[in-house]
């Protein structure tokens, strides 16, 4: 290669590793010190008269950088858009609808009244109700994970909530409105229809979600705190909620937030389960209607001031999703000033898996403590599970009821912990249960025969995969090259928690309000038409901060002496970003990849309106189709043929189940393969 | 390692070069734009397929509802507007052509055990607009009502409407399901229930379970009744097209409205518009008979 290979000379490293004399916070607290400012490169350095490398390099690492710099800012570029959208779209609400009908309680379009807060008053009892479900037996789960089971069982039951959290949203509401509706039904006297339903099918998807979120805060409190509540003769039970789970407060707080937004912009498996009744409900098993249920329902046919009313909501969706995220931030910011934030917590785990550090290398993380003194804190705690085990087995009680109550609460954790895995392979064996009597080439390769659709679904299998592939062709890119910006170029500071939290709003888009905007953007204001592109640009948009942020992660986790290494033989910032760097975290941004498959392709709210909804076998990306989601929205809908919803609900889930443990393969393959060196 | 991020970068830049080429190249040769309602998007695209075979023309068929290809029609991006209602009196006065495809009455349903057999227009408007709560009102048992509605996308729900409720709006308590099939599951299931499908759906092959049709005003819900309008919960599901229908537009008419597709409009649950329609429609003169009328005047809706 052209760039000449010189050897920094030794100020250079001095100044690495001196440490930086501002008043702010010291960089290695908000960022992990294996990506410190090694930039021999950066203009500061060349501006200094340090001149590594020519000119012309210079300019092509310069251009690099402004080229990774724009790709992150597509992030709060696409978040501006949607807001500024979605706002413009709703601009007749102001103007001709009035504010104040706009929050009133009646909503009867076809007469007039435009009025949301029935709706939103579904959305808020709706979201309510299963949290009050779900909370608890996420907390539940994670604690059992984290705190009681075996390493063998938790396995087990861990794959089971990420399964969980894997499985298409239009899958459970499939699930809710064919098995759950009769029970409530036969119960309730009612239809079964109602928030009751709702409660029950969204408890179910938030679990997952809550769970994750709250076992990394449980993984993040020290294994000393418990090993102090032990050692005052505290029970298991009494050391998880007098002392773990205050600890950990925060942080399931900030899970329990993010569940909420999960919820509240939840779509499709509301739609099929609530009702649709846009009326305060008589009781919780009459029918309700929601925000995002009623854009679903509504915008196919709306027109004029009913469309804009339907951007109203979306706006107010939009307000409510990005406030949470804002909530969380800003719990998470003062956590932040603390080292054991769970950020640095995770990172700290992630880099100890993958690097195996030594001791010493953590030790840089502490705050003024010798080595042998972090030695000695790490032994302490890799012992501390065999030594807390052995403390319990050996230590007699004096109070029959304590250990009761621990066995109760111990069993009631242990409970919730198979209670997730039981649902998953509830939904897993109903929908085989029904779909696998329809299965066969002839259903997965022939065409929908007839008005009720008979025959087979592969035009949809087609269209899925196709608008997947659309969408990751043009998220991936984007995606990597903007984390490698985050993780590589970025010097923390507003900038970087500005794109930060423009990501993580994005993330927090709910799905039928990112079809929204695809619709009015990519359908018709850019003129894609109903089609394969403007469904995989939105969707590219929905996958884009799951990719960053899990290339960001990949790329921080790889060891920074790999990264000297490659500066100390003279490489340049793109030399070594391109060949070391990113080959050495391709499994897990590969595995970050898959994973985002998985979920575009169960993705439905997102492609409901801009891709059409026609059966057609897409050839060009302007082409309109029908992906496998809406089909089986479609067919449990209608409600005719429900063989072939099952069975389109069976090769779904098999699709998503397939990404997901591929991805689970790839990244145990890497996390085995830098284990072993 | 590095030559995999290559390869991976090189794969990527082909298959959007491919995608991009095959996106030039997409034009055919004859195309016919079809959009609308989703009640008449399973015809349509069936028609289009078999079409396509016959005579070449690629037909485009996207449903979004009834008054998206209306509008589409009028702008000029769809050739050939799906309806399953009549034109408002905005849109009347777009100089638009009007084609019945096929008849549809509505059945109201109830679940087997209800004793009550025969209601009359007024009870049923009552019912659905939340006057009457309870089926001992109407002659029935001590029940409360259940009611289901359609969602507004739909047309039966629009023909229920203009029939039925006339200018009443619906009681806003009841539960609103988009399909067919779920309204009939849900009345099967729950004793107090009513609700109304389109009359093809009354007896279905893919389902065991059963409901009870009501007489309505006295008369029984049969195709019979149907054609000779006796029967009062009808209606039709239309084509529009801009002007009067020409070229390939009109070919595709012709064919939605031969006995060629009798069996699928069957098995979609309407009726076929019947001999009387298909015969002068062989010929081009067929758009001129009294099926098809420019609705220049807008005096009909």
């Amino acid at each position: 290669m052209p760039e000449p290979i010189m050897t920094p000379p030794p100020t250079i490293v001095e100044d690495i590793n001196r440490a930086p004399d501002t008043g702010r916070v010291p960089d290695d607290l908000v960022k992990p010190p294996h990506i410190q400012d090694i930039t021999p490169n950066s203009r500061k350095s060349y501006k200094r008269g340090l001149k590594l490398v020519d000119r012309k390099t210079y300019v092509k690492e310069r251009a690099l950088e402004a080229l990774f710099l724009a790709c992150a800012f597509v992030a709060v570029l696409a978040v501006f858009l949607i807001f500024v959208f979605t706002i413009y779209r709703a601009a007749p609400v102001l103007t001709e609808i009035g504010f104040a009908e706009f929050f009133g309680l009646d909503w009867a379009p076809s007469e007039g009244s435009y009025g949301i807060v029935a709706l939103l008053l579904g959305s808020l009892l709706v979201t309510a109700g299963s949290l009050a479900l779900g909370v608890p037996l996420a907390i539940g789960c994670a604690v059992y994970l984290v705190e009681i089971a075996s390493k063998r069982v938790s396995s087990i039951v861990s794959t089971a909530v990420d399964l969980l959290a894997g499985v298409p949203s239009v899958i459970f509401g499939f699930f809710g409105l064919v098995m759950l509706r009769p029970i409530i039904a036969d119960l309730t006297g009612g239809m079964g229809f109602g928030a009751l339903t709702a409660w029950l099918v969204l408890a179910i998807m938030i679990v997952p979600t809550i769970t994750t979120l709250t076992m990394d805060a449980l993984r993040s409190i020290p294994m000393g705190v418990r090993e102090a509540s032990y050692s005052m003769g505290a029970t298991k039970w009494q050391t998880i909620y007098k002392v773990v789970l205050p600890a950990a407060k925060l942080g399931i707080v900030n899970a329990v937030v993010l569940g909420m937004g999960r919820a509240i912009g939840e779509t499709m498996a509301v739609l099929m389960v609530v009702g649709n009744a846009p009326v305060v409900p008589e009781s919780i098993s009459s029918p309700v209607s929601t925000l995002t249920s009623q854009i679903a329902l509504d915008m196919g046919y709306s027109s004029g001031l009913h469309r804009a009313a339907l951007f109203g909501m979306g706006v107010v969706l939009f307000v409510i999703s990005a406030s949470l995220v804002g909530i969380v931030r800003f719990f998470s910011r003062e956590r932040g000033e603390r080292v054991d934030s769970r950020e640095a917590e995770r990172e700290r785990e992630r880099r100890e898996r993958l690097t195996k550090a030594t001791p010493v290398e953590l030790a840089t993380e502490g705050p003024d403590l010798s080595a042998t003194q972090i030695a000695q804190a790490a032994e302490v705690q890799e012992n501390s599970r065999k030594r807390i085990k052995r403390h319990l087995q050996n230590g007699t009680s004096a109070k029959v009821s304590k250990d009761v109550t621990n066995a109760t609460m111990i069993t009631i954790f242990k409970v919730a912990g198979w209670l997730a895995t039981g649902v998953l392979a509830l939904i897993i064996a109903f929908v085989a249960w029904n779909g696998l009597p329809v299965m066969s080439l002839d259903f997965i390769f022939g065409w929908p025969e007839g008005v009720n659709a008979e025959g087979g679904i592969f035009p949809t299998i087609v269209s899925s995969l196709y608008v997947t592939a659309l969408a990751m062709l043009i998220c991936a890119p984007i995606a990597v090259l903007a984390a490698v910006y985050l993780a590589e170029y970025a010097k923390q500071g507003r900038r970087v928690a500005f794109i930060r939290y423009a990501a993580d709003t994005l993330s927090s888009v709910p799905s039928i309000v990112m079809g929204l905007f695809g619709f009015a953007l990519f359908v018709e204001a850019f003129g894609f038409g109903l089609s394969m592109l403007s469904a995989a640009l939105a969707l590219a948009l929905m996958m884009l901060p799951i990719v960053m942020r899990t290339t960001e992660e990949a790329i921080r986790a790889v060891p920074r002496y790999i990264r000297w290494g490659a500066y100390g033989l003279g490489a340049t910032k793109w030399q070594v970003v391109s060949r070391v760097v990113l080959p050495t975290a391709f499994p897990r941004i590969a595995t970050g990849i898959v994973l985002a498959i998985g979920r575009a392709v169960g993705e439905t709210a997102v492609v409901l309106y801009t891709m059409g909804q026609a059966i057609n076998l897409p050839v060009t990306p302007l082409d309109s189709g029908r992906p496998m989601t809406i089909h089986l929205y479609l067919l449990a809908n209608d409600g005719i043929n429900m063989q072939a919803a099952y069975g389109t609900a069976l090769l779904l889930m098999l699709m998503i189940l397939a990404f997901n443990l591929f991805a689970r393969y790839l990244s145990h393959k890497s996390a085995g393969k830098a284990g072993g060196k | 390692m590095a030559g995999r991020v290559k390869r991976l970068l090189a794969l990527g830049c082909a298959l959007a070069l491919a995608l991009g080429l095959a996106a030039c190249g997409g034009s055919e040769t004859a195309t016919l734009t079809v959009a609308g309602s989703t009640t008449v998007l399973p015809i349509a695209e069936i028609a289009a397929e078999d079409f396509e075979e016959e005579s070449g023309v690629h037909v485009l068929v996207s449903g979004l509802g009834s008054s998206a290809g209306i509008e589409a029609v009028i702008n000029g991006t769809a050739d050939v507007a799906t309806s399953s209602r009549d034109l408002t009196p905005d849109e009347a006065k777009e100089g638009l052509s009007q084609y019945a495809v096929a008849h549809d009455g509505i059945a109201v349903i109830v679940n087997d055990a209800n004793p009550v057999e025969d209601i009359s227009l007024d009870d049923l408007q009552a019912i659905y607009d939340g006057k009457i709560e309870n089926w001992s009102e109407v002659g029935g048992e001590d029940l409360a009502i259940q009611v289901v509605n359609r969602d507004e996308a739909s047309g039966t729900r629009e023909a229920f409407r203009t029939i039925v409720m006339r200018g009443t709006p619906f009681d806003r308590t009841a539960a609103v399901l988009p399909g067919t099939g779920q309204v009939r599951d849900v009345v099967a299931r729950t004793p107090g229930a009513i609700g109304y499908i389109s009359i093809g759906f009354v007896e279905n092959r893919f389902t065991t379970a059963t409901v009870k049709t009501l007489d309505v005003d006295g008369v029984e819900p049969t195709e019979a009744n149907l054609e000779s309008g006796a029967y009062p919960l009808s209606r039709d599901l239309y084509f529009f097209t801009k002007g009067p229908a020409q070229g390939e537009a009109l070919a595709f008419i012709d064919y939605v409205r031969s006995s060629a597709m009798d069996a699928t409009i069957r098995d979609a649950g309407y009726v076929p518009v019947g001999e009387e329609a298909a015969e002068p429609a062989e010929g081009s003169g067929g758009a001129e008979d009294a099926q098809a009328s420019t609705a220049g005047g807008g005096g009909d809706a």
